[in-house]
Protein backbone atom coordinates (compact mmCIF):
# COMPACT_ATOMS: atom_id res chain seq x y z
CA UNK A 1 0.00 0.00 0.00
CA UNK A 2 1.21 3.50 -1.05
CA UNK A 3 0.86 6.40 1.02
CA UNK A 4 -1.06 8.06 -1.53
CA UNK A 5 -3.45 5.16 -2.07
CA UNK A 6 -3.57 5.12 1.62
CA UNK A 7 -4.82 8.88 1.96
CA UNK A 8 -7.10 8.05 -1.00
CA UNK A 9 -9.19 5.74 0.35
CA UNK A 10 -9.61 7.41 3.62
CA UNK A 11 -10.78 10.53 1.36
CA UNK A 12 -13.49 8.19 -0.35
CA UNK A 13 -14.26 6.94 3.25
CA UNK A 14 -15.38 10.44 3.81
CA UNK A 15 -16.99 11.23 1.05
CA UNK A 16 -19.16 8.24 1.50
CA UNK A 17 -20.22 9.32 4.57
CA UNK A 18 -21.21 12.58 2.85
CA UNK A 19 -25.12 11.93 2.55
CA UNK A 20 -25.69 11.24 6.45
CA UNK A 21 -23.46 13.54 7.99
CA UNK A 22 -26.55 16.34 7.92
CA UNK A 23 -28.76 13.58 10.20
CA UNK A 24 -26.64 13.56 12.60
CA UNK A 25 -26.01 17.27 13.40
CA UNK A 26 -29.33 18.48 15.07
CA UNK A 27 -28.91 14.57 16.60
CA UNK A 28 -25.34 15.71 17.65
CA UNK A 29 -26.48 19.04 19.06
CA UNK A 30 -28.97 17.46 21.14
CA UNK A 31 -26.69 15.16 22.72
CA UNK A 32 -24.96 18.53 23.98
CA UNK A 33 -27.76 20.17 25.10
CA UNK A 34 -29.43 16.81 26.93
CA UNK A 35 -25.83 16.91 28.77
CA UNK A 36 -26.00 20.39 30.27
CA UNK A 37 -29.52 19.79 31.50
CA UNK A 38 -28.25 16.70 33.53
CA UNK A 39 -25.94 19.22 35.17
CA UNK A 40 -22.90 18.40 33.33
CA UNK A 41 -20.20 20.91 33.04
CA UNK A 42 -19.69 22.14 29.23
CA UNK A 43 -16.16 20.11 29.68
CA UNK A 44 -17.53 17.30 31.20
CA UNK A 45 -20.50 17.32 28.68
CA UNK A 46 -18.13 17.33 25.63
CA UNK A 47 -15.21 14.62 27.36
CA UNK A 48 -18.99 12.80 27.68
CA UNK A 49 -19.31 12.56 24.18
CA UNK A 50 -15.75 11.62 23.40
CA UNK A 51 -15.75 8.97 25.95
CA UNK A 52 -19.00 7.31 25.18
CA UNK A 53 -19.49 8.40 21.49
CA UNK A 54 -22.71 6.80 20.82
CA UNK A 55 -25.80 9.18 20.75
CA UNK A 56 -28.45 7.63 21.56
CA UNK A 57 -27.00 5.85 24.81
CA UNK A 58 -25.74 9.84 25.39
CA UNK A 59 -28.79 11.17 25.43
CA UNK A 60 -30.82 8.63 27.31
CA UNK A 61 -28.26 8.72 29.76
CA UNK A 62 -28.46 12.08 30.08
CA UNK A 63 -32.16 12.10 30.67
CA UNK A 64 -32.08 9.38 33.09
CA UNK A 65 -29.66 11.82 35.20
CA UNK A 66 -31.74 14.54 34.87
CA UNK A 67 -34.87 12.87 36.54
CA UNK A 68 -32.59 11.44 39.34
CA UNK A 69 -32.41 7.51 38.01
CA UNK A 70 -30.02 5.51 40.08
CA UNK A 71 -26.45 5.47 38.35
CA UNK A 72 -26.36 1.40 38.30
CA UNK A 73 -29.62 1.68 35.88
CA UNK A 74 -28.16 4.94 33.62
CA UNK A 75 -24.68 2.47 33.16
CA UNK A 76 -27.43 -0.74 32.70
CA UNK A 77 -29.44 1.38 30.01
CA UNK A 78 -26.25 2.82 28.60
CA UNK A 79 -24.86 -0.69 28.16
CA UNK A 80 -28.33 -1.90 27.03
CA UNK A 81 -28.44 0.69 24.18
CA UNK A 82 -24.82 -0.44 22.91
CA UNK A 83 -25.30 -3.78 22.77
CA UNK A 84 -26.04 -3.79 19.10
CA UNK A 85 -22.61 -2.74 18.67
CA UNK A 86 -21.15 -6.35 19.48
CA UNK A 87 -23.03 -7.36 16.27
CA UNK A 88 -21.55 -4.52 14.33
CA UNK A 89 -18.16 -5.79 15.57
CA UNK A 90 -18.71 -9.30 14.87
CA UNK A 91 -19.40 -7.72 10.99
CA UNK A 92 -16.90 -5.54 10.51
CA UNK A 93 -13.93 -7.01 12.24
CA UNK A 94 -14.41 -9.87 9.63
CA UNK A 95 -15.19 -7.23 6.58
CA UNK A 96 -11.74 -5.51 6.87
CA UNK A 97 -8.09 -6.80 5.88
CA UNK A 98 -5.33 -6.71 8.72
CA UNK A 99 -3.66 -3.62 8.62
CA UNK A 100 -1.13 -1.47 11.45
CA UNK A 101 -4.42 0.59 12.36
CA UNK A 102 -4.87 -0.25 16.43
CA UNK A 103 -7.91 -2.88 16.43
CA UNK A 104 -8.97 -0.64 19.43
CA UNK A 105 -9.09 2.63 17.30
CA UNK A 106 -11.30 1.03 14.65
CA UNK A 107 -13.83 -0.28 17.55
CA UNK A 108 -13.93 2.63 19.48
CA UNK A 109 -15.19 5.16 16.15
CA UNK A 110 -17.71 2.46 14.71
CA UNK A 111 -20.86 3.88 14.36
CA UNK A 112 -24.39 3.00 13.02
CA UNK A 113 -24.37 5.14 10.34
CA UNK A 114 -20.12 4.14 9.16
CA UNK A 115 -21.12 0.66 9.26
CA UNK A 116 -24.25 0.79 7.85
CA UNK A 117 -22.44 2.43 4.73
CA UNK A 118 -19.20 0.22 5.02
CA UNK A 119 -20.86 -2.65 5.53
CA UNK A 120 -23.16 -2.08 2.57
CA UNK A 121 -19.76 -0.85 0.05
CA UNK A 122 -18.14 -3.50 0.84
CA UNK A 123 -20.70 -6.54 0.48
CA UNK A 124 -20.83 -5.06 -3.11
CA UNK A 125 -17.54 -5.14 -3.65
CA UNK A 126 -17.50 -1.43 -4.56
CA UNK A 127 -14.16 -0.57 -2.15
CA UNK A 128 -10.54 -3.27 -3.16
CA UNK A 129 -9.90 -4.79 -0.75
CA UNK A 130 -7.13 -4.19 1.00
CA UNK A 131 -7.96 -0.55 0.83
CA UNK A 132 -11.37 -1.19 3.00
CA UNK A 133 -9.40 -0.35 6.65
CA UNK A 134 -8.45 3.01 5.54
CA UNK A 135 -12.12 3.48 3.81
CA UNK A 136 -13.91 2.65 7.01
CA UNK A 137 -11.50 4.92 9.02
CA UNK A 138 -12.41 7.50 6.88
CA UNK A 139 -15.33 7.18 6.76
CA UNK A 140 -15.80 6.87 10.80
CA UNK A 141 -13.21 9.70 11.61
CA UNK A 142 -15.26 12.28 9.41
CA UNK A 143 -18.54 10.63 11.62
CA UNK A 144 -16.81 11.52 15.19
CA UNK A 145 -15.44 14.84 13.50
CA UNK A 146 -18.99 16.43 13.01
CA UNK A 147 -20.28 14.44 16.04
CA UNK A 148 -17.60 16.55 18.38
CA UNK A 149 -18.16 19.86 16.33
CA UNK A 150 -21.80 19.39 16.42
CA UNK A 151 -22.04 17.88 20.26
CA UNK A 152 -19.46 21.52 20.98
CA UNK A 153 -21.93 24.00 19.55
CA UNK A 154 -25.32 22.44 20.85
CA UNK A 155 -23.75 22.60 24.29
CA UNK A 156 -21.83 26.36 23.19
CA UNK A 157 -25.66 28.04 22.16
CA UNK A 158 -28.35 25.38 23.16
CA UNK A 159 -29.11 27.51 26.54
CA UNK A 160 -30.00 30.50 24.11
CA UNK A 161 -32.83 28.60 22.35
CA UNK A 162 -36.00 29.15 24.12
CA UNK A 163 -37.78 26.43 25.82
CA UNK A 164 -41.16 27.35 23.61
CA UNK A 165 -39.17 25.85 20.77
CA UNK A 166 -39.54 22.48 22.37
CA UNK A 167 -35.91 21.38 20.88
CA UNK A 168 -36.50 18.70 23.51
CA UNK A 169 -38.57 16.87 21.72
CA UNK A 170 -35.81 16.48 18.87
CA UNK A 171 -34.50 13.68 20.83
CA UNK A 172 -37.59 11.76 20.13
CA UNK A 173 -37.59 12.24 16.59
CA UNK A 174 -33.50 10.97 16.21
CA UNK A 175 -34.41 7.71 18.36
CA UNK A 176 -37.90 7.74 15.57
CA UNK A 177 -35.30 8.43 12.35
CA UNK A 178 -33.29 5.48 13.89
CA UNK A 179 -35.66 2.74 14.82
CA UNK A 180 -38.19 3.34 11.42
CA UNK A 181 -36.40 2.15 8.97
CA UNK A 182 -35.51 -1.05 10.85
CA UNK A 183 -38.35 -2.29 11.02
CA UNK A 184 -38.04 -4.48 8.24
CA UNK A 185 -40.02 -7.28 8.88
CA UNK A 186 -42.69 -8.72 11.34
CA UNK A 187 -40.49 -9.90 13.94
CA UNK A 188 -38.70 -6.91 14.19
CA UNK A 189 -42.05 -4.86 14.36
CA UNK A 190 -43.16 -6.87 17.23
CA UNK A 191 -40.19 -6.38 19.15
CA UNK A 192 -41.16 -2.73 18.82
CA UNK A 193 -44.60 -2.86 19.98
CA UNK A 194 -43.68 -5.20 22.86
CA UNK A 195 -40.89 -2.95 24.15
CA UNK A 196 -42.33 0.45 23.47
CA UNK A 197 -46.31 -0.66 25.07
CA UNK A 198 -44.33 -2.15 27.72
CA UNK A 199 -41.94 0.42 28.55
CA UNK A 200 -45.12 2.49 28.75
CA UNK A 201 -46.89 0.59 31.08
CA UNK A 202 -44.17 0.48 33.59
CA UNK A 203 -42.77 3.30 33.32
CA UNK A 204 -43.84 4.58 37.11
CA UNK A 205 -41.98 1.93 38.21
CA UNK A 206 -38.48 2.95 40.56
CA UNK A 207 -35.32 2.87 39.24
CA UNK A 208 -36.37 3.49 35.57
CA UNK A 209 -36.57 -0.68 35.77
CA UNK A 210 -39.45 -0.41 33.08
CA UNK A 211 -36.97 0.17 30.27
CA UNK A 212 -34.87 -2.61 31.40
CA UNK A 213 -37.66 -5.15 31.37
CA UNK A 214 -39.47 -3.95 28.66
CA UNK A 215 -36.12 -3.83 26.38
CA UNK A 216 -35.37 -7.45 27.62
CA UNK A 217 -38.92 -8.63 27.13
CA UNK A 218 -39.33 -7.02 23.44
CA UNK A 219 -36.24 -8.35 22.25
CA UNK A 220 -37.27 -12.15 23.29
CA UNK A 221 -40.15 -11.44 21.80
CA UNK A 222 -39.23 -10.75 18.67
CA UNK A 223 -36.81 -13.47 18.57
CA UNK A 224 -39.74 -16.17 19.56
CA UNK A 225 -41.75 -14.11 16.92
CA UNK A 226 -39.05 -15.05 14.33
CA UNK A 227 -38.45 -18.71 15.77
CA UNK A 228 -41.95 -19.16 15.63
CA UNK A 229 -42.63 -17.98 11.96
CA UNK A 230 -39.82 -19.75 10.76
CA UNK A 231 -36.84 -21.72 11.94
CA UNK A 232 -34.41 -21.65 8.93
CA UNK A 233 -34.91 -17.62 7.90
CA UNK A 234 -31.46 -16.20 6.65
CA UNK A 235 -29.34 -14.20 8.83
CA UNK A 236 -30.38 -10.76 8.09
CA UNK A 237 -28.27 -8.88 10.89
CA UNK A 238 -26.32 -7.21 8.70
CA UNK A 239 -28.67 -5.72 5.65
CA UNK A 240 -30.98 -4.33 8.47
CA UNK A 241 -28.42 -2.37 9.42
CA UNK A 242 -26.91 -1.59 6.16
CA UNK A 243 -30.39 -0.50 4.30
CA UNK A 244 -31.25 1.84 7.25
CA UNK A 245 -28.80 4.29 6.39
CA UNK A 246 -29.53 4.26 2.29
CA UNK B 1 -25.38 13.97 41.03
CA UNK B 2 -22.48 14.37 42.50
CA UNK B 3 -19.06 14.42 40.16
CA UNK B 4 -17.66 11.23 41.85
CA UNK B 5 -20.74 9.31 40.69
CA UNK B 6 -20.98 11.07 37.33
CA UNK B 7 -17.91 9.94 36.37
CA UNK B 8 -18.34 6.58 37.72
CA UNK B 9 -21.64 6.42 35.24
CA UNK B 10 -19.68 8.07 32.53
CA UNK B 11 -16.29 5.66 32.57
CA UNK B 12 -18.44 2.54 33.17
CA UNK B 13 -20.60 3.56 30.51
CA UNK B 14 -17.91 4.54 27.94
CA UNK B 15 -16.01 0.97 29.34
CA UNK B 16 -19.48 -1.28 28.36
CA UNK B 17 -19.61 0.75 24.92
CA UNK B 18 -16.39 -0.20 24.01
CA UNK B 19 -16.27 -3.34 24.98
CA UNK B 20 -19.18 -4.01 22.95
CA UNK B 21 -17.46 -2.70 19.94
CA UNK B 22 -14.40 -4.04 20.57
CA UNK B 23 -15.88 -7.46 20.98
CA UNK B 24 -15.08 -9.19 17.74
CA UNK B 25 -11.96 -6.90 16.98
CA UNK B 26 -10.05 -8.65 20.03
CA UNK B 27 -11.56 -12.18 18.84
CA UNK B 28 -10.79 -11.33 15.38
CA UNK B 29 -11.51 -14.09 13.48
CA UNK B 30 -10.86 -16.55 15.93
CA UNK B 31 -14.45 -17.12 16.80
CA UNK B 32 -17.62 -16.33 14.74
CA UNK B 33 -20.27 -14.73 16.69
CA UNK B 34 -22.66 -17.45 17.29
CA UNK B 35 -25.61 -17.29 14.48
CA UNK B 36 -28.23 -17.47 17.74
CA UNK B 37 -26.60 -14.33 19.02
CA UNK B 38 -26.81 -12.75 15.95
CA UNK B 39 -30.95 -13.39 15.97
CA UNK B 40 -30.98 -12.07 19.28
CA UNK B 41 -29.03 -8.94 18.99
CA UNK B 42 -30.65 -8.19 16.10
CA UNK B 43 -33.75 -7.01 18.04
CA UNK B 44 -31.86 -4.72 20.33
CA UNK B 45 -32.57 -1.37 18.57
CA UNK B 46 -36.06 -1.58 17.99
CA UNK B 47 -37.19 -3.20 21.19
CA UNK B 48 -34.69 -0.76 23.38
CA UNK B 49 -35.71 2.18 21.04
CA UNK B 50 -39.27 1.79 21.47
CA UNK B 51 -38.73 1.49 25.16
CA UNK B 52 -37.17 4.90 25.06
CA UNK B 53 -39.66 6.86 22.78
CA UNK B 54 -43.17 5.66 23.54
CA UNK B 55 -42.80 6.53 27.32
CA UNK B 56 -40.78 9.46 26.20
CA UNK B 57 -43.34 10.77 23.96
CA UNK B 58 -46.61 9.86 25.84
CA UNK B 59 -45.92 9.67 29.72
CA UNK B 60 -45.37 13.65 30.20
CA UNK B 61 -48.68 14.68 28.75
CA UNK B 62 -51.02 11.47 30.43
CA UNK B 63 -52.06 13.92 33.66
CA UNK B 64 -51.34 17.43 32.20
CA UNK B 65 -52.75 18.02 28.78
CA UNK B 66 -55.74 17.41 26.69
CA UNK B 67 -55.99 13.45 26.29
CA UNK B 68 -57.73 14.16 22.62
CA UNK B 69 -55.08 16.40 21.60
CA UNK B 70 -51.44 15.79 22.57
CA UNK B 71 -49.47 17.85 20.21
CA UNK B 72 -46.27 15.67 20.80
CA UNK B 73 -48.06 12.52 20.04
CA UNK B 74 -49.60 13.52 16.86
CA UNK B 75 -46.41 15.00 16.15
CA UNK B 76 -44.24 12.07 16.97
CA UNK B 77 -46.93 9.65 14.83
CA UNK B 78 -46.58 12.30 11.64
CA UNK B 79 -42.37 11.77 11.97
CA UNK B 80 -43.02 7.81 12.14
CA UNK B 81 -44.72 7.86 9.01
CA UNK B 82 -42.11 10.02 6.89
CA UNK B 83 -39.21 8.17 8.54
CA UNK B 84 -41.07 4.91 7.43
CA UNK B 85 -41.47 6.19 3.98
CA UNK B 86 -38.73 8.37 3.44
CA UNK B 87 -36.09 6.37 5.79
CA UNK B 88 -34.15 10.21 5.66
CA UNK B 89 -32.80 11.64 9.51
CA UNK B 90 -33.45 15.48 8.13
CA UNK B 91 -36.90 14.64 6.36
CA UNK B 92 -38.14 12.97 9.68
CA UNK B 93 -36.43 15.91 11.96
CA UNK B 94 -38.02 18.80 9.59
CA UNK B 95 -41.60 17.37 9.54
CA UNK B 96 -41.39 16.23 13.28
CA UNK B 97 -40.46 19.48 14.44
CA UNK B 98 -42.78 21.38 11.83
CA UNK B 99 -45.48 19.37 13.03
CA UNK B 100 -44.92 19.97 16.68
CA UNK B 101 -45.01 23.81 16.17
CA UNK B 102 -47.99 23.80 14.11
CA UNK B 103 -49.66 21.81 16.31
CA UNK B 104 -48.97 23.48 19.83
CA UNK B 105 -50.04 26.89 17.95
CA UNK B 106 -53.42 25.35 17.25
CA UNK B 107 -53.45 24.30 20.68
CA UNK B 108 -53.11 28.05 21.68
CA UNK B 109 -56.37 28.46 19.32
CA UNK B 110 -58.59 25.84 20.87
Amino acid sequence: MTTSQNRSAFLSGMLAMLPVTPGIIPFAMISGMAALDAGMSPLTAQLYSVFVFAGASQIAAAQLITSHAEPLVIILTIWIINLRFVMYSASMSSKLPPSSIPKALQAYVMTDQSFAICAGMFDQNQVPYENRAMFYLGSSVIMWLIWQMATGVGIAFGSIIPTSWSLDFGVWLCFIAIMIPGLKDFPAIIAALVGGSLALALHGLPFNLGLVIASVVGIACGYLTEKKLSSNLPVKSDNDAKERFQ
Amino acid sequence: MSLPTLWFVILAGSLGTFLARYSFFWLSGRKALPEEWIRILRFVPPAVLAALIVPGVIAPGLETENPLFNPRIIAALIAITIAWKSKNVMATFAFGMGALWLLQYVETLL
